[in-house]
């Protein structure tokens, strides 16, 4: 898997940067982790005793787009998370925040959002019904609840489905779609859907498990999607 | 943030008076009349003995913050640039305690002597509003 972990590698190196300022090292470690699941680059600079309390500086390519007290970004990383009412409320500037972790696709993501934007991509190859779809689904058993979309995705498109995991259920025969067992896969929860088309419509998902949740990204940049196909195309 | 600069700051807006014929203490005293160029200088003080003016706004812009309890933005930001660049940092290279490169854009802390050291550590402390 070292083509996919190459590829977290990449995608994580986002355009944010947050450089915290603190007198001591171990204050924000919290807030600082949870910005590092964002897939934001995070650097300390050590501020000398009896200055300002903790504070961040949001960088966006470089070029300074913020900065806010750690008590202020801990109350708005403290859930529930009520960001419109907070922006009209307080300030315009919290805006630049929340774009930055919006947009900083990286989360501790749960299965229930990875079935949403999976669901997504299998909308989209279905509405444009022609290409190449490969789904990774960790293990083969975890198709059986898929079979009904994956039946109907094969079958009123023409598109050339191929599904890989683990072998540790024996999958039905669906016309369509073609099984690929990769056991290095269970890791991985991917989805990769390219129209082949001279539009290049394509988008692609890939989470990796750790513990309970996933580390996760999703993209329609043609490069990165083909990445992932061809490393699933591979095996 | 608008607001409290617009109020507190009124006294840093205004023109520096003319520094021709301070002797070196008058020109120490100015220097460190204003907060912004107290916590510049207690900033590059610990062992930060050179800045550039963007990481110099960053650290006054992230210190405001604190302060204020709300993001500093691009604009405070800017603002903070453009008062270094144009009234604390010559203000402080005359006053002997930096250099300032207007060109490069780059700050070097001079070598204080020790009382002004001192004097200094104990007034950047200090979070008054007299000179923002």
């Amino acid at each position: 898997m070292t083509v996919l972990e190459e590829l977290f590698a990449s995608v994580r190196r986002s355009p944010y940067r947050f450089v915290f300022h603190a007198d001591e090292a171990g204050r924000g470690a919290d807030v600082t982790e949870r910005f590092a699941t964002h897939g934001v680059a995070i650097e300390t600079e050590e501020l000398p005793p009896g200055g300002p309390a903790p504070f961040f500086v949001i960088e966006e390519d470089g070029v300074f787009r913020g900065a806010l007290g750690l008590t202020e970004v801990e109350d708005i990383l403290e859930p529930p998370i009520h960001r419109v009412e907070r922006i009209e409320d307080v300030s315009t500037g919290y805006r630049v925040l929340f774009d930055v972790l919006d947009d900083a696709v990286f989360s501790a993501t749960s299965r229930r959002e990875l079935l949403a934007v999976s669901r997504e991509i299998e909308e989209r190859a279905f509405r444009i019904g022609i290409g190449t779809l490969r789904v990774g689904f960790q293990k083969l058993s975890a198709f059986e609840s898929q079979e009904d979309v994956y039946r109907k995705l094969a079958t009123e498109t023409n598109l050339d489905v191929h599904v890989y995991g683990a072998a540790d259920w024996t999958p039905p025969t669906i016309p369509g779609v073609s099984y690929h067992e990769y056991p290095e896969l269970d890791r991985y929860w991917l989805l990769a859907y390219d129209s082949e088309t001279p539009q290049a419509e394509t988008c692609a998902l890939v989470a990796r498990q750790t513990g309970d949740m996933y580390d996760s990204f999703w993209t329609n940049d043609p490069e990165t999607t083909r990445t992932v196909l061809d490393e699933l195309e591979a095996d | 943030m608008g607001e409290k600069e617009h109020g507190s700051g009124q006294s840093d807006v205004e023109a520096e008076p003319p520094s021709g014929h301070e002797d070196a203490s008058g020109r120490l005293y100015r220097a460190l009349s204003a907060a912004a160029r107290r916590r510049l200088l207690w900033y590059m003080l610990d062992d930060t003995e050179e800045v550039t003016l963007d990481e110099a706004a960053r650290v006054l812009a992230g210190w405001e913050a604190t302060e204020t309890g709300t993001l500093s933005t691009e604009a405070d930001h800017d603002d903070l640039l453009v008062e270094l660049h144009h009234r604390h940092l010559p203000v402080l290279d005359e006053a002997g305690l930096v250099s300032y490169d207007p060109n490069e854009k780059a700050v070097v802390l001079e070598s204080l002597d020790e009382s002004t050291a001192e004097r200094l550590e104990d007034l950047v402390g200090v979070n008054d509003d007299d000179g923002r």
